[in-house]
C-alpha cells in the first residue's frame, strides 16, 4: 500500500510535501520522512478544459489540499460535488503519461 | 566602480502568427531593427545575449545564441542563450547589463524571441507546464492555466475581485494595443460580449474555472531586441539614451502550494523592492509601467506587489480607469501580454522595448505624456522567479 | 423520362418550420443576426465558400467542398428536407451551418463554417442549429460528426454528445455522436443564446449579405 510521504524539519518542526532535501524555513539539512497521513481538506481547486498532451481526462479537477500538520499538496480531485474546505485522503493511481510512460502518484477522493 | 548602462537602441519583430519566418528569421528581424535604431555597426558589438525557452524543443535549436551571432555576421562576439521560462528576456536583459556595467564588454545585443504557433496547442501548453515542480505539480497534469485560475480564485475569495475586473483589464489593453502596429491583437472586445451577456458564456469560454479565454494571454511568434552599452560610450551613438537605473531579482517557492500565503507575490515585492533601491526611487515616481499579465489576475496582482497600490485594491483602481492610458498610472500602454502578446522568450525584453519608446517619446498613439520614469516586471514560472526594472530618461 | 425524373428529384417531405431569426453580442461587441437562409439564396452561398475550397489548413477544405455540394444538391432539387442558417455581421456574411431532417423524428447535423474567425461564430451558429432542430423542426434526436478534431472535442463534452457506434453518419461513414432531445435542454442554458425579435432595421440589414474573404484564406488566424 502506498503511503503519501513528506519530510518533517527536525529543527523547526515544519512539515513539507513533496519531499525535499532542505527546510525552507530555517535552511536545515535536517529532515527526516513523515507519512503524510489520511486526513485533509481542500484549500482551492480548478476544473481545467484546456489539458495538456498526455492527460487523458476532460475536464481534469486539480485542486491544493492542506494535511491537519500544516504541509500542503497540489494533486487531481476525484469526487462528485468539490467544495472547498471539504475532506478528503489521498489515494495511489494513474495519473497521465509522459511520453508513452503511464505515470502514477497520488491523487485525493473522498474519504 | 560598476558604470551606468544606456539602451541605445531598440526593436522588435510584429508579434503574431508568424508563418512567415522561422525562428532565426524574427530574432533576425527585431535584432536588424535594434542596431538600425543605435546606428550601430555589427563591429561595435562585443556580445550577445538570446533569450529564448523553447527553441530547442520548438525549433530543433539549442544553440541559438551561437546561431544569431553568426547568421548577423557579428562574429567573433561572445554569445549566451539563456533561459529562465517566460522571464528569460529580464534574465537576458540583467546579465548584460552586469557585463556592461563590469565592463567586461562595452556594447552589447540583447534579442529575445519565440516561435510557438506552429504546433498544437496542447503540446505547447504541456511544454510550458514544464516549469512548473516537476513531482508536485507537474505529474498531477498541472498548467500555467490551471495554476493561474486557482490563484485567481483565492485572490478573489481573498480581495474581491470579481471576473469583471479581468475583463475590465482585457478590454483595456486590446483598446491599448490598437495603437501598437507591433501588436499580436487588433481587435477591440467590450464588456458586453465578454462579460455581461449571456452570450459571453460562448464568447469568453472556461479554460480553467474562473479563469476564461480572455483573462489570459494568446500564444505568439515574436522577436524583440535592445542594444546597450555604457553611459560614456553612449554618446558616441545616441542623443536620446534610457538609462537601466535599477534591476531587481528574487525567487519563491517552486509548487504555489509551497508558499505561506499563494495570494501573496514574494518575488514580485522583494524583486522590486530592490530595483527600486537601486534606482534610489519609488512607485509613487512611475510614470508608465509594463506588467506580465500572461492571465489578467497578474496585473493586479503585480502592480499590488510592485508597490503601485495596496494589497487588495488594485481591481478597484482599474474600475476607475487609473491604469489606463490616460490615467494617473498607465499600466501596458502596449497592449501586454493579452494583446501585444507573449512569445516567451520575447516578453521581458519587449517590455523594455515599450519603455524605452515611452521614455523618448516615441510612442506614437499610445504615448503616455512626459514619461520620466518606467517600471517593468518580468514573471517567471508561476511568480517562482521574477525580475524587476527601473528605468530612466536619459543618462 | 417522367418516371426518371420524378425518382431523381426530391423535395421536402417534412414540414418546414422557419427558424425565427435572433440577434446576439461577440466578444468585439459586434451584433451577429443569425436567421435562417432560402434556398433562392444558395448562389451567393456558393460563392462564399467558394475560395474555401483551397483552404490551405484544418480541414477547411473537405468541409467547403462538402458544403458546396450540399446546398448546390438542395438548390436542384437533389437534397431532401435541407436547411442553412447564415450569421451576418454589418451586412457581410461571417458564418453559415446546414443540417438536413432525414424524417421527421430525426436531424442529420451537417456542416458549420466560420468565415471571420477568432469570434466564437462557429459554436453560436452549431447552437443555432441545433436549437432550430429540436426546438422548432420538433427532432428526438440529431446525429453529429466532424472532419476536423478541432473544436469537437469541446462540443463533445459540452453538449453531452453520445457516442453511437452502431450508427454512420451519412458524411462518409464517419463515427456517429448523437444530440439527443433531453441532452439538448440539459446544455441549452450554457449554449444558446441571443435575442428575439431582431430590430427591424438590424433585420432588413442582413437581409442582402456581403461576401468577405474568409480569413483562413488571408493568413488569418489569431
Amino acid at each position: 500500500m502506498e503511503k503519501m510521504m513528506g519530510v518533517k524539519c527536525k529543527s523547526c518542526g515544519r512539515v513539507f510535501y513533496p519531499k525535499r532535501s532542505t527546510c525552507l524555513s530555517c535552511r536545515s539539512q535536517e529532515v527526516e520522512e513523515v507519512e503524510l497521513g489520511d486526513r485533509c481538506k481542500l484549500v482551492t481547486y480548478t476544473e481545467l478544459y484546456a489539458i495538456p498532451i498526455g492527460v487523458h481526462k476532460i475536464p481534469l479537477v486539480l485542486g491544493i489540499v492542506e494535511f491537519d500538520n500544516g504541509a500542503r499538496a497540489t494533486g487531481q480531485i476525484e469526487a462528485d460535488h468539490v467544495k472547498i474546505g471539504m475532506q478528503l485522503k489521498p489515494v495511489w493511481g494513474p495519473l497521465r503519461t509522459i511520453g508513452r510512460m503511464e505515470v502514477f502518484g497520488f491523487k485525493f477522493t473522498q474519504p | 566602480m560598476p558604470r551606468k548602462v544606456v539602451i541605445i537602441g531598440c526593436g522588435m519583430s510584429k508579434f503574431g502568427r508568424r508563418d512567415d519566418k522561422d525562428l532565426m528569421g524574427l530574432l533576425v528581424e527585431a535584432s536588424t531593427a535594434s542596431l538600425a535604431d543605435a546606428n550601430i555597426g555589427g563591429k561595435d558589438i562585443d556580445a550577445i545575449y538570446v533569450s529564448s525557452m523553447l527553441s530547442g524543443e520548438l525549433s530543433h535549436q539549442t544553440a541559438t545564441a551561437s546561431a544569431l551571432a553568426d547568421e548577423l555576421s557579428l562574429l567573433p562576439a561572445a554569445a549566451d542563450r539563456i533561459e529562465n521560462g517566460p522571464a528569460s528576456g529580464g534574465s537576458a536583459v540583467k546579465n548584460a547589463y552586469a557585463a556592461v556595467a563590469s565592463g567586461l564588454f562595452d556594447t552589447v545585443l540583447v534579442t529575445g524571441g519565440e516561435k510557438m504557433r506552429h504546433v498544437a496547442g496542447a503540446t505547447v501548453t504541456d511544454l510550458l507546464a514544464t516549469m512548473t515542480h516537476p513531482t508536485a505539480e507537474y505529474m498531477q497534469g498541472a498548467t500555467l492555466p490551471s495554476l493561474a485560475a486557482m490563484f485567481t480564485r483565492l485572490y478573489m475569495e481573498r480581495y474581491g475581485v470579481e471576473p469583471r475586473h479581468l475583463a475590465l483589464v482585457a478590454i483595456k489593453n486590446h483598446r491599448n494595443a490598437l495603437k501598437n502596429p507591433y501588436a499580436h491583437i487588433h481587435r477591440e472586445i467590450t464588456l458586453e460580449g465578454i462579460y455581461s451577456k449571456p452570450e459571453a458564456e460562448l464568447n469568453n469560454p472556461v479554460v480553467s474555472d474562473p479563469l476564461r479565454l480572455y483573462y489570459s494571454c494568446p500564444i505568439t511568434d515574436g522577436a524583440a531586441s535592445i542594444v546597450i552599452t555604457s553611459a560614456e560610450n553612449a554618446r558616441k551613438f545616441s542623443d536620446a539614451p534610457v538609462a537601466i537605473a535599477g534591476i531587481g531579482q528574487a525567487t519563491d517557492t517552486l509548487a504555489v502550494h509551497q508558499r505561506e500565503d499563494p495570494t501573496v507575490l514574494r518575488a514580485v515585492q522583494i524583486s522590486s523592492q530592490r530595483a527600486f533601491d537601486m534606482a534610489k526611487s519609488k512607485p509613487k515616481e512611475i510614470d508608465v509601467a509594463e506588467l506580465h499579465d500572461a492571465f489578467e489576475i497578474l496585473e493586479i496582482a503585480e502592480s499590488e506587489d510592485a508597490g503601485f497600490f495596496e494589497k487588495g485594491t488594485a481591481h478597484k483602481a482599474v474600475e476607475k480607469g487609473v491604469t489606463a492610458l490616460d490615467g494617473d498610472l498607465p499600466i501596458n500602454p502596449s497592449g501586454g501580454l493579452k494583446a501585444r502578446g507573449h512569445p516567451v522568450g520575447a516578453t521581458g525584453v519587449a517590455q523594455i522595448v515599450e519603455l524605452t519608446w515611452q521614455l523618448r517619446g516615441d510612442a506614437g498613439g499610445r504615448q503616455v505624456s512626459g514619461a520620466e520614469q518606467g517600471y517593468s516586471c518580468n514573471f517567471g514560472g508561476f511568480g517562482n522567479n521574477v525580475l524587476s526594472f527601473v528605468l530612466k530618461r536619459g543618462d | 423520362m417522367t418516371e426518371v425524373t420524378d425518382i431523381l428529384s426530391v423535395d421536402w417531405d417534412v414540414p418546414r418550420k422557419p427558424y425565427p431569426a435572433k440577434v446576439l453580442t461577440l466578444a468585439t461587441g459586434e451584433k451577429m443576426v443569425v436567421r435562417e437562409a432560402s434556398r433562392e439564396e444558395v448562389p451567393q452561398l456558393l460563392k462564399a465558400i467558394r475560395p474555401l475550397l483551397d483552404a490551405p489548413s484544418e480541414f477547411y477544405d473537405l468541409v467547403a467542398a462538402r458544403t458546396f455540394a450540399e446546398l448546390l444538391g438542395w438548390y436542384r432539387y437533389r437534397v431532401r428536407n435541407e436547411y442553412c442558417l447564415a450569421g451576418v455581421v454589418d451586412g457581410k456574411l461571417v458564418g453559415l451551418v446546414n443540417n438536413r431532417m432525414f424524417n421527421k423524428d430525426l436531424c442529420i447535423s451537417l456542416h458549420t463554417i466560420a468565415i471571420r474567425r477568432g469570434r466564437s461564430i462557429g459554436a453560436h451558429l452549431f447552437a443555432a442549429k441545433q436549437e432550430h432542430a429540436i426546438e422548432y423542426l420538433g427532432a428526438k434526436e440529431i446525429f453529429v460528426t466532424a472532419e476536423s478534431p478541432r473544436g469537437f472535442d469541446r462540443w463533445m463534452i459540452e453538449w453531452s454528445l453520445e457516442s453511437r457506434p452502431d450508427v454512420q453518419h451519412e458524411l462518409g461513414g464517419a463515427k456517429a455522436w448523437v444530440l439527443t432531445r433531453e441532452n439538448y435542454y440539459k446544455n441549452k442554458h450554457r449554449q444558446v443564446f441571443g435575442d428575439r425579435p431582431v430590430p427591424d432595421d438590424v433585420y432588413k440589414r442582413s437581409l442582402h449579405f456581403e461576401i468577405i474573404e474568409p480569413d483562413i484564406m488571408r493568413g488569418e488566424s489569431d
